[in-house]
């Protein structure tokens, strides 16, 4: 026998039974982050209990999603100290799906949803190697920043932002291949999860925009002819169904089909402009309460905010304009009702943090100094959030 | 070669069903069916406060305390319908344009003394008007941080109006322009403890000579008169 056909043959066998790096690579950051903060937990508080552990990760609305996907809706709002609060204002899809899970493996909402949320925010990793263009190093730093960054908790217990990332990234990668319909279907979902999933309707159309000039065709072509892009209006039409089947639902369950919006009001938000809420949260510390030794929450806030828009004009300037309007009005949406939980709106917006993570690896140094960086501040804040931090909310 | 596109009727149909959804959503965006509270205060914003479902339940004549394991008094959070947070050890305290009180008690067919303890998160000189059933029964002045026990005479007339349920209104003033969540800020009311009792049953030092704290009848309760 040839030993260089043995050989060779061999090295198939190899190559099909191998796991590409791009897809090991967020599971074993994921169990490292699991393993990394648990082993905090228990040296700072002394418990050994896993699901004390993941009982003291589950802060704010975590807790709303858990007693949503054990009750569904309430009735008449009387939560908050003003008695003017319920849980209208969370989207039901990642409940649903935390309640299937329930339903189907009999694990506790806490312990399924914590599990449904790692492995979603894994599956939305390798989803996203496509939009990275071959740049490891910059994906590296994204499933770092998911799994180890000073924002993991987000992707691991139960909240909506891995779930709307998976999402995100799954549309942005079907727009990437031009596959209309099945991102119109992506963002059905999307607004299912949130109220900023709408805006994947303008990413679908300016998508398409670009693609017809890429193809060669002219901007008057595109309008002159967007009638008979019967596919493009079927998208975009799709969008919406998840949050009106919602808004149809809290019809028949409180008789106010904006109820969602409208019990905004129990957290202080209503629609007023963008930049005079930020421009307000960037100077109260300074105007009102005269402090300038301290990063309040409110300029925390505002700070990032400002980032969210500063990497929107980035995709902006690379030509990425679907993300990048797609971004911009992620952060404007709800900048526009209050700044609070202005953080964890703009880490929710995966082109947000998949540009952050690109311009983060674009110098090895960068990249070398910003991935401990990360690390140290993952452990460190891990206190912090199970303390219910104002900041990290 | 710009791209040539074909319509499918395959599409255009699914846009049209969507379209019929989304016209019958949109028709329920537009036919809200809610309470007139709700609508108040959730969709017009014309009121401050969303009121709790309440028994209303006070026995007449006794202490109200709104700290919970105080000493003595009625504690149960039977009374406290809009306009005030939970009890606490500082009692109740108010937030946006005033706070209210429903108590439920059989009519006396006299006039009711009205006692409270009460203070405000302000230094400097301020007025909250007392309604009751509509009425302004008296106005409250504050010099500042110092508690002012308010006591006021109700009108056996006022009592009436309310056939067997009587609201207490505390109108507070606003005292800062809305911030980023669009809410006025306004002054904040504490009550600690409050109490009816009819006026020939209140224990002569209740009386005192604060009676003169009391404004005149309104006209409404003139014309009841």
């Amino acid at each position: 026998m040839d030993d260089s056909v043995v050989e060779s043959k061999a090295a198939a066998r190899r190559w099909t039974w191998r796991i590409p790096a791009y897809i090991l690579l967020p599971f074993y950051l994921m169990l490292i982050g699991v393993l990394l903060r648990y082993a905090v937990y228990v040296r700072t508080t002394n418990h050994w209990a896993f699901t004390d552990y993941l009982r003291a990760l589950c802060v704010y609305d975590c807790n709303a999603y858990e007693r949503l996907s054990l009750n569904g809706y309430e009735g008449r709002p009387s939560g908050f100290d003003k008695g003017d609060a319920n849980n209208w204002a969370f989207f039901p899809l990642y409940s649903i799906f935390v309640w299937a899970i329930n339903r189907i493996t009999g694990l506790s909402m806490l312990v399924g949803g914590s599990i449904f949320t790692c492995l979603t925010t894994v599956w939305a990793a390798i989803l996203s190697w496509p939009l990275f263009e071959g740049r490891f190093r910059a994906y590296f730093l994204f499933c770092a920043f998911l799994f180890l960054g000073p924002l993991s908790y987000y992707f691991s217990t139960l909240y909506t932002e891995s779930l709307f990332i998976l999402l995100t990234v799954a549309g942005f990668v079907l727009l990437k291949q031009r596959d209309y319909l099945a991102a119109g279907a992506t963002g059905a979902l999307m607004s299912a999860t949130r109220s900023t999933g709408l805006l994947f309707a303008a990413a679908i159309l300016i998508a398409a925009f670009q693609n017809h000039l890429r193809d060669g065709g002219g901007a008057r072509q595109f309008f002159r002819t967007i009638w008979r892009r019967t596919d493009l209006l079927l998208a975009v039409a799709m969008v919406p169904i998840g949050i009106s089947v919602f808004a149809a639902y809290l019809w028949f369950r409180s008789g106010d089909a904006l109820a969602f919006v409208h019990i905004q009001r129990a957290w202080g938000r209503v629609f007023q402009d963008p930049f005079s809420n930020l421009w307000a949260t960037l100077v109260v510390q300074f105007q009102t309460y005269h402090n300038y030794s301290s990063i309040s929450t409110d300029l925390a806030f505002g700070f990032a905010a400002i980032a969210g828009i500063a990497l929107s004009a980035v995709m902006a300037w690379k030509g990425r304009w679907d993300w990048a309007i797609f971004s911009l009005f992620g952060v404007l949406l709800p900048l526009s009702t209050n700044t609070y939980s202005m953080i964890r709106f703009v880490v929710g917006i995966a082109p947000i943090l998949i540009v952050g993570s690109l311009l983060l690896s674009r110098w090895k140094w960068l990249f070398y100094i910003t991935l401990p960086a990360m690390l140290i501040a993952d452990v460190f804040l891990l206190p912090v959030w199970t303390g219910r931090s104002y900041y990290m909310m | 070669m710009p791209p040539i596109y074909r319509p499918s009727l395959w599409h255009l149909l699914g846009v049209a069903l969507i379209a019929i959804f989304g016209a019958g959503v949109f028709w329920m965006v537009l036919n809200p069916r809610v309470s007139e509270d709700y609508r108040a205060y959730y969709i017009a914003r014309t009121s401050s406060c969303f009121p709790r479902l309440i028994s209303g339940y006070y026995p007449l004549g006794e202490p109200l305390s709104f700290v919970p394991g105080s000493h003595n008094g009625y504690e149960l959070d039977t009374t406290r319908w809009c306009g005030f947070k939970p009890t606490s050890s500082t009692g109740i305290r108010s937030f946006g344009d005033y706070g209210v009180l429903k108590l439920k008690f059989p009519d006396p067919g006299e006039d009711l003394l009205l006692t409270f303890t009460s203070w405000v998160n302000s230094d400097k000189p301020r007025q909250v008007e007392v309604l009751v059933n509509g009425d302004r029964v008296g106005t409250l002045n504050f010099t500042g941080y110092p508690r002012v026990n308010g006591k006021i005479i109700v009108p056996a007339t006022v009592v009436a109006a309310g056939k067997g349920e009587m609201e207490i209104r505390f109108n507070v003033p606003r005292t800062g322009p809305p911030g980023t969540n669009g809410e006025p800020v306004n002054l904040e009311l504490r009550l600690e403890s409050l109490r009816l009792v009819p006026l020939s049953e209140a224990p002569p030092g209740m009386l005192g000579t604060k009676k003169a704290e009391s404004p005149p009848p309104s006209p409404r309760s003139r014309r009841g008169s």
